[in-house]
C-alpha cells in the first residue's frame, strides 16, 4: 500500500507547527462569550448536509457537519473523522482508520456503520444522480473493523478523496433536515424561520475547540440595512458585504478584511444558440470588454481579471497569461464580427438574477462596452428561481453573468460541467478536443500530466471563448474590533471556530 | 339570522377562489420547490427525480384537491424549505405581525380622532390649516420610507433605537414591544391622516343637518352635540376606512418588515414565494384574506349596531 496519506501526514505536521504557534492575544482554551453574525438569507434550503445545494446554507454546515476529511483554509485536506487514509498502489481501494473518541453531538461515538450509513446515502443514485456524483465510482464499502473502513473504487480517481468531505451523520437518524446531529467544532440548537439560526459550541468536538460559545446567526434580509445593523450593534459580523458598504464602515468599530469570492464571473453564453453558436461571435464579444473597466466601476477597481474557468486559489492550475488571449480590441472585434455575416452587429439579451448586485452592475457596464462593436446588449433582470429553473437547469437563455464556484477544490469541480454531454453543462459548450483533454485528466493517477490536460481545457475555453470571462470577485467582511482570528478559505465556508473575542 | 349563513358561505366560497388563484399561479409563474431546492446541483435527470419524489409530477388539479383535502383535515402541509409543519411555523408569526397591527391601530386611533375633533371644533382656524398641511403632506408619503427616515433618525442619529434590533416575543415581551413602536409609528402615520381627513369632513358636512339645529335649539352645548350626535354619524365612513386598513396594515407588513427586519409573517410570505414553498404561500395567503373578509365582517356589524335602520332588514 501506497500512502496516499502522505500529503495528510505533511499536513498534521504543519497543523501541529501551526497550532503551537498561535497564543497571542487569545482568550485562551476557554469557550466563551458570544456572537451575533448576520447572514443574508435564511438557509431555506433544509439542513440536511447531502441534499442542501445553497452555498449561503453549506457555508455555515461546514461548522455543523465533518466528513471523513475536511478543508484546512489553505484549501488542502486534513483529516476530520478518520484519522488516516491510506491508498493501494492501484488507486483503487481507500482505507479509512477512523479517529478515536470522535462524537456525535447527541454523544454518541462515531461508529464504522454510519460511515459506511452516510456514504451509502451519498451513493444513493435514487434521485437521477449520486448526491455525491464521484460516489457513483464506489464499487464497494467494507467494515473491515471497527475502527476501518474500506472504499473500493471501480476506477482510479485523484480526485477522490475530495468528495470524502461529505458529512458523517448517524445512522439512526431519521430525519437529518430536522435533527441536526453531525461532529462539527458547533452544535445546532434551534432555529427560528427567517429570524435566526443559534449555535452552540460542542464540549466533545474532537479537535480544537472552537473559542466562541454561543453563535446567533441572524437573518439580514434587507441589504441596505446591514451597515446600520452593524453600527446600530444588532450584529457583530457580516461576510461578503460590497465595496459601497465598505467605505461606509470606515472610522467604525468594524475591522473590515478583504478576500476573494473563489468564483468565475463570466459573461455565460449560451453555446447551442445563435449567433453564439459562431466561434467568431464569442470571440468578438471577447475583444469588446475590458475586465479592468468592469473591476473599476463595479468593487472600486478590487477583484481578480480571469481569462478561463479558474481562479487563482487553485494556484497550480491557474494561467495568468489566459487573461491576455483577449486584449480588448475593437477593430479586431468588429472584423470578426464582420466575418461571422453579422457586419452591423446584432442584439441579444442578458438574463440576470435580480438578487445579485455585483453581477447586474457588471452587465450594465458589459452592455455599454458591447456598443462600441455594434452589438446591443439588452439586460433582462429574473427572479433567482426563474434563473435556477429557466436557464440553469432549462438552458433557456442567450447569456447570463453569473459567479459559477466549485464545490470542491478541485479543478474537476469547475471544469466538469464543460464536457458536452454534462449535466451541468448550461451554456452547452460543445468541443471534442475538450472532452478529450478532461477525460484524459480524470483517467490519469500522474499528477503532472493531470495538471497539463487540466490546462489544455482551460486554454480551450479561453481560445474557444466559451464564456466571456471576466474576474474573481472580491469580497470584504465586517467583524467588529472585539473579535478577531476570521479565516480565508478558498472555499465558500464561514469558519465560525476559529473566531475568538480579544482580550480587553 | 339568514343573513349570517350566506355570509359565511359567501365567506368560505371566496376563500376557495383565492387558494385556487395562488396554486394556479404558482402553476403559471417558472421554477418549482424541486428546482429551488436543488439550486446549482439540478440537472434535467435530479429535478424530474426530485419533483417525482415529492409529488409535483402529479397533474394540477389532483394536487391541489389533495392539498385542499389536507386542509379540511387541518392538515396545512410541510413546508418545503424548513421541514415543518406549516400550521406550527405561521402560528409562530402570527403574534409578530398582529402585535404590529393592534399597536399601529390603536396609535391610528388615538391620535385621530381628537386631532379631528379639534380640527373641526375649530374649522379654519389656524390650527386646523396647520393640520391640513400636515395630512396632506403624510398621506403622501409611504410607510417604508417613513420607516427608513426613521430608522435613520432614530437609530443612526439620536440613537434611541437599535436598527435591526428586534428581539422574539418568546424572549423579552417587554423589548419586543419596544421594537415594533418605530414600525407601528411608521405604519399609523399615513393612516391617521388619512383618518383626520375622514373624520373632519364628515363631522363638518353632518354640523350642517337639520338634526343639529335641532339639537342645538333643545339647548345643548356644542360639545354635547359633537359627542351624542354628530360624532355617531360622522364616525360611519371612518369605520369603514378602520376595517380596510387593517386589513391593509396585515398585507402591507410585508414592506414594513422588511424594513425594520421583522421576522413576521409578511417576510415569511416573500421569501417562501421566492423559494416557491406553496404550502407557506397558500397558508399566509388565505390567513390574509380571512382577516380581510373578517374585517369587512366586523365593519358590517359595527353599522348595523351604530345605525339602527340597518338593522330593520
Amino acid at each position: 500500500m501506497k500512502k496516499a496519506g502522505l500529503v495528510l501526514a505533511v499536513l498534521l505536521a504543519t497543523m501541529a507547527v501551526a497550532l503551537g504557534g498561535c497564543t497571542g492575544g487569545k482568550a485562551e482554551e476557554t469557550t466563551s462569550g458570544q456572537i451575533t453574525i448576520g447572514i443574508p438569507q435564511d438557509l431555506e434550503d433544509g439542513l440536511d448536509p447531502h441534499k442542501v445545494s445553497a452555498a449561503g446554507t453549506k457555508e455555515i454546515l461546514f461548522n455543523i457537519y465533518e466528513g471523513l476529511v475536511k478543508y484546512d483554509e489553505s484549501g488542502d485536506l486534513k483529516p476530520a473523522v478518520a484519522s488516516d487514509v491510506q491508498t493501494s498502489s492501484d488507486g483503487l481501494v481507500y482505507t479509512f482508520t477512523l479517529r478515536d473518541g470522535v462524537k456525535f453531538h447527541n454523544g454518541n461515538a462515531v461508529t464504522a456503520e454510519d460511515v459506511i450509513y452516510s456514504i451509502n446515502r451519498c451513493a444513493d443514485a435514487s434521485g437521477g444522480e449520486a448526491l455525491v456524483p464521484a460516489f457513483a465510482n464506489i464499487t464497494n464499502i467494507e467494515k473491515k473493523d471497527d475502527k476501518t473502513v474500506e472504499v473500493a473504487l471501480a476506477a482510479p480517481d485523484t480526485d477522490f478523496l475530495a468528495s470524502m468531505t461529505a458529512a458523517i451523520i448517524p445512522a439512526d437518524n431519521a430525519d437529518p433536515a430536522v435533527n441536526v446531529i453531525g461532529t462539527g467544532p458547533y452544535r445546532f440548537v434551534e432555529r427560528a424561520p427567517q429570524e435566526s439560526i443559534t449555535l452552540q459550541a460542542f464540549e466533545d468536538y474532537w479537535g480544537e475547540k472552537a473559542h466562541i460559545k454561543d453563535v446567533v446567526l441572524k437573518v439580514v434580509a434587507n441589504p441596505d440595512a446591514i451597515v446600520m445593523e452593524l453600527k446600530g450593534g444588532s450584529i457583530d459580523m457580516i461576510a461578503r458585504i460590497t465595496d459601497t458598504q465598505a467605505a461606509e464602515l470606515q472610522g467604525s468599530d468594524f475591522n473590515v478584511l478583504e478576500g476573494t469570492m473563489n468564483l468565475v464571473q463570466a459573461l455565460y453564453l449560451n453555446n447551442a444558440v445563435e449567433p453564439f453558436t459562431d466561434a467568431r461571435v464569442r470571440q468578438a464579444l471577447c475583444y469588446a470588454i475590458d475586465p479592468q473597466q468592469i473591476m473599476d466601476f463595479v468593487s472600486g477597481g478590487k477583484g481578480t481579471e480571469l481569462g478561463s474557468s479558474m481562479f487563482p486559489a487553485f494556484g497550480k492550475y491557474f494561467d495568468e497569461s489566459l487573461n491576455h488571449t483577449y486584449d480588448k480590441d475593437v477593430e479586431k472585434a468588429k472584423a470578426l464580427l464582420a466575418e461571422a455575416g453579422y457586419p452591423n452587429g446584432f442584439s441579444f439579451t442578458m438574463s440576470v438574477p435580480s438578487n445579485y448586485q455585483q453581477h447586474i452592475s457588471t452587465a450594465e457596464v458589459l452592455a455599454e462596452q458591447f456598443k462600441e462593436i455594434g452589438v446591443d446588449a439588452k439586460l433582462e433582470l429574473i427572479e433567482w428561481d426563474s434563473w435556477l429553473s429557466d436557464v440553469y437547469v432549462g438552458r433557456q437563455f442567450e447569456s447570463t453573468v453569473i459567479g459559477v464556484d466549485a464545490s470542491t477544490l478541485t479543478a474537476r469541480a469547475l471544469l466538469e460541467r464543460f464536457v458536452s454531454d454534462n449535466g451541468k453543462n448550461f451554456i452547452n459548450f460543445a468541443s471534442g478536443d475538450y472532452d478529450k483533454a478532461f477525460a484524459a485528466a480524470v483517467a490519469t493517477t500522474d499528477d503532472a500530466e493531470q495538471t497539463a490536460q487540466y490546462k489544455k481545457c482551460l486554454q480551450i475555453l479561453s481560445e474557444e471563448a466559451a464564456n466571456v470571462y471576466i474576474q474573481d470577485l472580491p469580497t470584504f467582511v465586517a467583524l467588529n474590533k472585539k473579535y478577531d482570528g476570521y479565516k480565508f478559505y478558498p472555499l465558500y465556508v464561514q469558519d465560525l471556530a476559529a473566531l475568538y473575542e480579544k482580550e480587553e | 339570522m339568514k343573513v349570517y349563513l350566506r355570509k359565511a358561505i359567501s365567506m368560505l366560497l371566496t376563500l376557495l377562489a383565492v387558494s385556487f388563484i395562488v396554486f394556479a399561479a404558482f402553476e403559471i409563474i417558472p421554477g418549482d420547490a424541486a428546482s429551488s431546492r436543488l439550486g446549482s446541483n439540478a440537472t434535467q435527470a435530479s429535478v424530474e427525480a426530485l419533483r417525482h419524489e415529492m409529488g409535483l409530477d402529479r397533474p394540477f388539479l389532483l394536487r391541489y384537491f389533495s392539498w385542499l383535502g389536507g386542509c379540511f383535515r387541518g392538515n396545512l402541509g410541510t413546508s418545503y424549505s424548513y421541514h415543518m409543519p406549516v400550521a406550527g411555523m405561521i402560528l409562530e408569526k402570527i403574534p409578530i405581525t398582529v402585535t404590529l397591527t393592534i399597536l399601529s391601530m390603536l396609535l391610528t386611533m388615538a391620535v385621530s380622532v381628537p386631532l379631528a375633533l379639534l380640527s373641526a371644533k375649530y374649522a379654519n382656524s389656524r390650527l386646523d390649516r396647520a393640520v391640513y398641511a400636515g395630512n396632506q403632506f403624510l398621506m403622501a408619503v409611504p410607510s417604508f420610507f417613513l420607516g427608513i427616515l426613521m430608522t435613520w433618525v432614530f437609530g443612526m442619529v439620536l440613537r434611541w433605537f437599535k436598527p435591526g434590533g428586534y428581539v422574539s416575543y418568546k424572549k423579552d415581551f417587554g423589548a419586543f414591544l419596544g421594537y415594533l413602536i418605530l414600525p407601528s409609528v411608521a405604519i399609523a402615520i399615513p393612516k391617521c391622516a388619512m383618518s383626520v381627513k375622514l373624520l373632519r369632513s364628515a363631522i363638518l358636512s353632518e354640523a350642517n343637518r337639520d338634526y343639529v339645529r335641532t339639537a342645538y335649539s333643545r339647548g345643548l352645548s356644542t360639545m354635547e352635540v359633537l359627542y351624542r350626535h354628530v360624532l355617531k354619524n360622522a364616525l360611519m365612513p371612518l369605520i369603514t376606512f378602520w376595517g380596510m386598513a387593517v386589513a391593509d396594515m396585515i398585507a402591507g407588513s410585508i414592506v414594513v418588515e422588511q424594513v425594520f427586519n421583522i421576522p413576521g409573517l409578511g417576510r415569511i410570505l416573500l421569501t417562501s414565494i421566492a423559494n416557491r414553498d406553496y404550502p407557506v404561500v397558500e397558508a399566509v395567503i388565505l390567513l390574509i384574506a380571512a382577516v380581510v373578509l373578517l374585517m369587512n365582517l366586523l365593519v358590517d356589524l359595527l353599522y348595523r349596531r351604530i345605525d339602527p335602520r340597518l338593522r330593520a332588514e
